[in-house]
């Protein structure tokens, strides 16, 4: 126990040593452009959705728009707070106080160590389940000499990482690239690191990691194993899924068909093919042929609802029996059945 | 008596705050956390696991953490 609470007192002072409040100028973590980019392409689509009329696309993006937007709020934020307040002063840290915080840290979770070299001090958590889908354990590892909150001041890595299907990177919902989006975190995390306060710190963060928030993670829980095609099967990365906009299941690009008449976006199961003209239509679209019964499209049809095989086939037994029509009133002559024993001489 | 309150649900602020001598966990749970519900926190006094009728003495440290706390 002695020579615990000697290395602990001297990972606190090692600690303390890092921490210079004298030291205003911040480190200023990097703008976030992936986010950014993100919700440029996310734009780009939502009005290309509108344009063409594809609502229910429409009514998608907007979702995704704004959750890519809350993230990269969030992101801006924390850089924007990573620069000290002027009316702030940066409190000197206090031996005792970390001491105290390793020893709880010691005592809460599983395992708590300390790197002198690059004064990094890491703490394990527990395995993570958020709605059965076991995530592992994480590492919070927190730099000693940047305790000023942002993105640059602690990562989060897994452990035993089950990632997302569709982007490796992301190994926890709320995680991108070892980076936490903090949320409601965000300020109770800065405070803490400010205030040196690194028991609440680790405990703040690892109940953030325990916690599943459904209307903004980097990848829903729902798809995190991927999200099958409807038509073919293949697993679908998020970029290349399509809504059919008929029953809303999920097609991949390549199976994906848009109805030559009111261009939706449709599944196999809601497309029919005209047999004349052979473009792609919804089903509602397309009629029976009155005679024949073969699906057709409107364009198709004539005004009897006759597909043009039947309308010819119609116009040529009609024009045949105009034919028969036009040869017995030319010769005047009406042919006798067989056996009466008269024949008619033409004059 | 003095003790200092860190509320780590919003804010996050650590605070010296003046409370009545036999204050417990509980009271002084409810009296700043008004619709919360204890078992929806993380409740420390100077670090250690508490009873919900501990009673605070001067100079106690109390931090208060939401157990669901989400990110985006």
């Amino acid at each position: 126990m002695k020579s615990h609470n000697r290395t602990l007192l001297r990972q606190a002072v090692a600690i303390c040593e890092q921490y210079r409040p004298d030291d205003a100028i911040a480190t200023i973590g990097q703008l976030p452009k992936a986010t950014w980019k993100a919700a440029s392409t996310i734009i780009s689509r939502l009005r290309r959705a509108r344009w063409l009329g594809w609502h229910r696309a429409a009514r998608r993006l907007q979702v995704d728009l704004r959750a890519t937007l809350l993230r990269l709020q969030s992101h801006l934020g924390a850089l924007e707070r990573q620069i000290p307040s002027p009316h702030v002063r940066p409190q000197r840290l206090a031996v005792r106080e970390l001491f105290e915080d390793l020893r709880a840290l010691y005592e809460e979770f599983e395992d708590v160590t300390f790197d002198a070299k690059s004064k990094t001090l890491a703490v394990t958590t527990e395995p993570i389940e958020l709605e059965s889908i076991l995530l592992g354990r994480f590492e919070i590892q927190l730099d000693c000499s940047r305790l000023t909150g942002g993105p640059n001041t602690y990562r989060v890595v897994a452990l035993d990482p089950n990632p997302a299907a569709c982007n490796e990177s992301v190994t926890h919902p709320h995680i991108q690239g070892e980076v936490v989006c903090e949320g409601d975190g965000t300020q109770p995390i800065r405070h803490a690191l400010e205030e040196g306060r690194l028991f609440d710190f680790f405990t703040i963060v690892d109940n953030l990691l325990k916690t599943y928030n459904p209307e903004s993670p980097y990848v829903s829980l729902s798809d995190w194993f991927g999200v099958e095609c409807a038509d073919c099967g293949h697993t679908i990365d998020e970029d290349d899924r399509r809504t059919c906009e008929k029953c809303d299941a999920t097609v991949c690009v390549d199976c994906y068909v848009i109805c030559s008449h009111c261009r939706e976006i449709l599944c196999a199961a809601c497309v029919s093919q005209c047999e004349d003209c052979e473009q792609y239509f919804c089903k509602t679209y397309l009629t029976e042929c009155s005679k024949c019964s073969v699906e057709r499209c409107r364009g198709c049809l004539d005004e009897n609802e006759r597909c043009s095989d039947c309308h010819e086939e119609e116009s040529e037994a009609t024009e045949k029996s105009f034919d028969d029509e036009d040869v017995s009133t030319e010769t005047g002559t009406t042919i006798h059945a067989d056996r009466v024993g008269e024949a008619v001489v033409s004059t | 008596m003095q003790i200092l309150l860190i509320n780590n649900n919003g804010g996050g602020f650590a605070d010296h705050i003046d409370i009545a001598d036999g204050t417990t966990v509980t009271q002084l749970f409810h009296e700043k956390i008004a619709d919360g519900n204890p078992d929806d926190y993380l409740i420390r006094v100077n670090r250690q696991p508490c009873t919900a009728d501990q009673v605070l003495h001067e100079g106690d440290r109390i931090s208060i953490t939401p157990t669901k706390i989400e990110g985006a």
